[in-house]
Order: C-alpha cells, then sequence, then structure tokens
C-alpha cells in the first residue's frame, strides 16, 4: 500500500503528506513490547454507517472532550439541518421512485421547494417546522418511510422529524444527543487520546468506512494493538450506499474476514461488536430476518437473541487464522449513552487484561 | 455585457474556505494528515476545469471561423483535464477515488457523457461534474467541522464568517 498519491496539479503534495503529522502520526507509538508501551493503539473498524463515528463521539463525550461543550455544539447546527434536507429530500425522491403519491396537495408544495429551492439557512424559519412536520405525516411520505430498505436513508431520520420544532429556530443550539444522532460521513482518519490508569493512554482511531476509505486503514495496522470491528445488527435488509446492488450483510463479513485474519493482528485483541441493537429489534418486529438468511430457523425470527446468535456464528466461522480466546463479542446500541459507556468500559478491561497476558 | 457562464453565485462557507489560499492551506494539510485529501483536490481541479471551458466557450465565441487550431489545443487541454480528473478521482481502485454514494453509476454516467460528447464534437458542459462536487462538498464538510475543534485560527474564520453573511449549502 503507498502513501496518499497528490493531485497531479500539486506539485507540494508529496512534501506535505512526509511531514509529521501533530495527531493522526500513524507511526506515534513506541517500538517497546505492547505489555510496556505507555500508549495502547485501539483501531475502531467496520463497514460504513456501522456505528464507528457514533461509539467514537460516545467516548468523547464520556471524557469531556468537543460536544460536551455548547460552543463546540454550535458548530455543528449547520449539520443536523443538512441531515435533515438530506432526510426529506431522499424521502421525497423515494416517493417518486417508488411511485407512491404525496397526497396532500400543501405537502406536494413543499416537496418541491425541498428538492429546489430549500437550503439549511431557510431552517432558521419556524415556519418550516410545521410544513416539514406535515410532510413527514403525509400517508405517502409514511408509506415510503416503511418501504425504506428499498432506498439510502439515515437511521436518525425519525428522531430528526420528531425534533423539528427545536431544529427550525434561529436559537437553536444542538444537543449531544443530536450530535450523537447526527450522520456524518467520516472520510479518512480521526483520533483521540485518554487516561486509562498505569500511567498509561488510549488512543483510539476512527476511520471512515466506505470501499474507498478502507484502503487508508492499513497506514495504522502495523501500530495496533486492539481492534474493536463493528457491524450493524439492523443492516441484514439493507444494501451499501456506496454500491446499491450490493447487500451491507456480504460487505460486513468480507471486510471482517479480511481483517480478522489479517497477520498483523494475530496476536492483538479483538472485539466484535454487534451494533444497532436497538434498531434491530424494532426490525425484525415488522420484517422477516429469515427471509435473507436460508438457513436461519424461520419460527424463531421474531426472537433477538436467536437471531444474534445466528449473527455470530455467521461471524465467527469467517475466523480462520486468529486464536478463538484473544475475540471478544458483544452487542450495542451505541446511539444510547450508558449502553455505550458501559459497552466500551467491558471492552477496556478485555484489551487491558489481553494485554496483561501477553 | 457579462460574458458567458460568469454567473455570480452565493458562496458557502466551505466554499469561501477552499476558495482562500490561506484557509485553503491549513484545510488541505489537515487533510492530508488525516489521509483524505481527495475530496478537497477534487473540488479544486473541477473549478480549473469550469474556468478552462468557460475560457474555450468564450474563445469559441469570439474568434470561431478566426482560428480554429487554437480552439483545437483548447479542446485538447480540456479533455485532457477531464481524463485526468476521471482517471484519479472517479476510476475504481484510484489512489484519490471519491467517497460518494452510488459511485459506479455516477462513472458511468460521466464516462457516457463524454463518449457523446466527443461523437457530437459537442463543447464541454460547465456543469459535468456538478452533482459528483456538490456531494464530495458535504464531505469535506465533516472534516472542516473536524478541523475548527484543532484550529483555533479556523474558528475565528468561521465565527468571523457567519457574522458577515449567512450560509447557503
Amino acid at each position: 500500500m503507498g502513501n496518499i498519491v497528490v493531485s497531479p496539479h500539486d506539485k507540494e503534495g508529496q512534501h506535505h503528506m512526509m511531514a509529521t503529522p501533530t495527531s493522526n502520526n500513524p507511526n506515534g507509538g513506541s517500538a517497546a513490547t505492547a505489555k510496556n508501551k505507555s500508549e495502547i493503539t485501539v483501531l475502531l473498524l467496520g463497514a460504513g454507517e456501522s456505528g464507528k463515528s457514533t461509539l467514537f463521539k460516545q467516548v468523547q463525550f464520556f471524557h469531556g472532550v468537543g460536544i460536551t461543550h455548547d460552543q463546540e455544539r454550535i458548530e455543528l447546527i449547520e449539520i443536523v439541518r443538512l441531515n435533515v434536507l438530506e432526510n426529506a429530500k431522499n424521502l421525497v425522491a423515494a416517493t417518486q421512485h417508488l411511485n407512491i403519491p404525496i397526497e396532500q396537495p400543501e405537502n406536494r408544495e413543499t416537496a418541491k421547494l425541498i428538492i429546489n429551492s430549500l437550503n439549511t439557512n431557510d431552517l432558521e424559519d419556524p415556519s418550516w417546522s410545521k410544513r416539514l412536520y406535515s410532510l413527514w405525516k403525509d400517508a405517502g411520505i409514511q408509506k415510503a418511510y416503511e418501504n425504506r430498505e428499498k432506498f439510502q436513508l439515515y437511521d436518525s431520520t425519525e428522531y430528526l422529524f420528531e425534533n423539528l420544532d427545536r431544529i427550525c429556530s434561529d436559537k437553536y443550539v444542538p444537543t449531544v444527543v443530536d450530535v450523537i444522532r447526527t450522520r456524518t460521513k467520516t472520510i479518512g482518519i480521526t483520533d483521540m487520546k485518554f487516561d486509562v490508569g498505569d500511567g498509561k493512554q488510549l488512543r483510539l482511531v476512527d476511520v471512515g468506512g466506505q470501499r474507498n476509505e478502507r484502503r487508508k486503514w492499513i497506514h495504522f495496522f502495523n501500530t495496533v494493538d486492539a481492534v474493536v470491528f463493528l457491524t450493524s445488527l439492523s443492516e441484514f435488509d439493507l444494501n451499501l450506499y456506496e454500491d446499491n446492488g450490493y447487500w451491507r450483510v456480504k460487505e460486513s463479513l468480507r471486510v471482517f474476514n479480511e481483517v480478522v485474519n489479517n497477520a498483523l493482528f494475530y496476536k492483538v485483541p479483538f472485539v466484535l461488536l454487534f451494533n444497532k441493537r436497538d434498531l434491530f429489534e424494532k426490525k425484525i418486529a415488522t420484517k422477516s430476518f429469515s427471509k435473507y438468511f436460508s438457513g436461519f430457523n424461520e419460527a424463531e425470527e421474531k426472537n433477538p437473541v436467536a437471531c444474534i446468535e445466528y449473527m455470530t456464528k455467521l461471524f465467527l466461522n469467517e475466523i480462520t487464522e486468529h486464536p478463538l480466546d484473544t475475540v471478544s463479542v458483544k452487542t450495542l446500541s451505541a446511539i444510547d449513552h450508558d449502553n455505550s459507556k458501559q459497552v466500551f468500559e467491558e471492552v477496556k478491561q478485555f484489551i487491558m487484561t489481553q494485554q496483561h497476558r501477553e | 455585457m457579462q460574458k458567458r457562464g460568469e454567473h455570480k453565485v452565493l458562496e458557502s462557507e466551505i466554499e469561501s474556505v477552499l476558495n482562500n489560499k490561506e484557509t485553503l492551506k491549513v484545510l488541505l494539510d489537515f487533510a492530508r494528515r488525516s489521509f483524505c485529501p481527495e475530496g478537497i483536490l477534487f473540488y479544486k481541479d473541477v473549478q480549473h476545469y469550469k474556468k478552462l471551458v468557460i475560457k474555450y466557450q468564450d474563445h469559441e465565441f469570439n474568434t470561431a471561423f478566426h482560428n480554429t487550431e487554437t480552439i483545437k489545443k483548447h479542446r485538447s487541454n480540456v479533455q485532457k483535464l477531464v481524463s485526468n480528473i476521471v482517471k484519479s478521482y472517479l476510476a475504481e481502485g484510484s489512489v484519490n477515488e471519491l467517497n460518494l454514494p452510488n459511485v459506479k453509476i455516477l462513472r458511468n454516467d460521466i464516462n457516457a457523457k463524454l463518449a457523446e460528447l466527443e461523437h457530437n464534437h459537442s463543447p464541454y458542459p460547465v456543469d459535468l461534474f456538478d452533482s459528483a462536487q456538490v456531494e464530495t462538498l458535504l464531505t469535506i464538510l465533516g472534516l472542516y467541522e473536524r478541523l475548527k475543534y484543532s484550529n483555533k485560527s479556523i474558528l475565528d474564520y468561521s465565527t468571523h464568517w457567519r457574522s458577515k453573511t449567512t450560509p447557503h449549502i
């Protein structure tokens, strides 16, 4: 894997690339053994929209970094409103694509404005709260929403529409929950460090998950001390953002196989996190799970525990090289603050225990 | 008289950052250290493409039948740039491949348009890469928010920009 190649028009690119980064230095760790190192590097890996950045934001929040402060959340107003607009646009486009009419004439007018001219700045006007909410409640839009596995839509759609009265105001300041629920596609690599006791620091590295982003992961593979791999339980009926004809579960299994069996990770603790348990439980109540997995017993498809056990086997079957006693499997609802805190604490303890064993 | 293609449009905050030499330098450096300069480089190359196309259109408009060699040279330059953009940012597996939704469909659409343009010898449209550029700007926006957390001068720039104007995306 080579360095990132810069544009042919930018002759100084290579120089910048080789400059010592301040925070994202993949070789920032020392050459000491993992046990003696003062810094433990943990990589959050997984395909797109598996929840890596949501967990990363939660960990930032536990440690009083970034989004804890009002001033920093104010900077995210634009992103939250963009999420609202993108969700609205995707829903309106889906009604056209799925041939579902928007029922009320005033909602059809709103839909036209959304597609043609509405911008984030307009959402400062509280009248948009009513108009967008009315559109959201339109029977046509709701029908499209029920069929959301047929197009790309953020998990946070319902949450954002239910909170329009706060978001569409010139006094709006995003709450911590707003920021956690807002989707921002991560590009490249970002990290944070925090103390974990015994004079050690944990460096948590978050990465983009789409196909083009995965080529960048390797920059950190040599210095990694643990891997946390996330996969979304609720993606069983969805296709990829970057390739709409490709099943997400197949992609996640493929990426997991490549990562867990990578020779560089044989000796590092590996955690598999089945995320979005909350959404998954809601989804299987109304959608068929067994339809997507021929080996699964249909009679059990409304039982989340049985479904998760099946998914666990599916993923663990991919492990051919990594020692199984250094693999831990857990479920997570990354949008849930308390659950994230508890699961991340368990993950941290597992990693530290494995390090001491080394 | 206003020249063709010289439309004044409202500039968003992220565009102002990308169009300002100083802030662009800081953002690009941060993007390189975060292993994601491709969106910014793509944006700049597309801006360069737009300028070249407008220049070509103006030249063709003003000097048609007078200097066909110059027109040919202009067209050749545009073709080379388009080819570089497709190879660098849209080709599957290219080192600067963009993170876009349904990139395969987008790539096929652009390639089909290019084939049609060449077949009909039609002028290159200014908006050839617009949908990819808009998607890329949204992606860069997330990076810009990350930079604001770690760079006071960029945060100050953002605050100042917003106090002067209202954002449009």
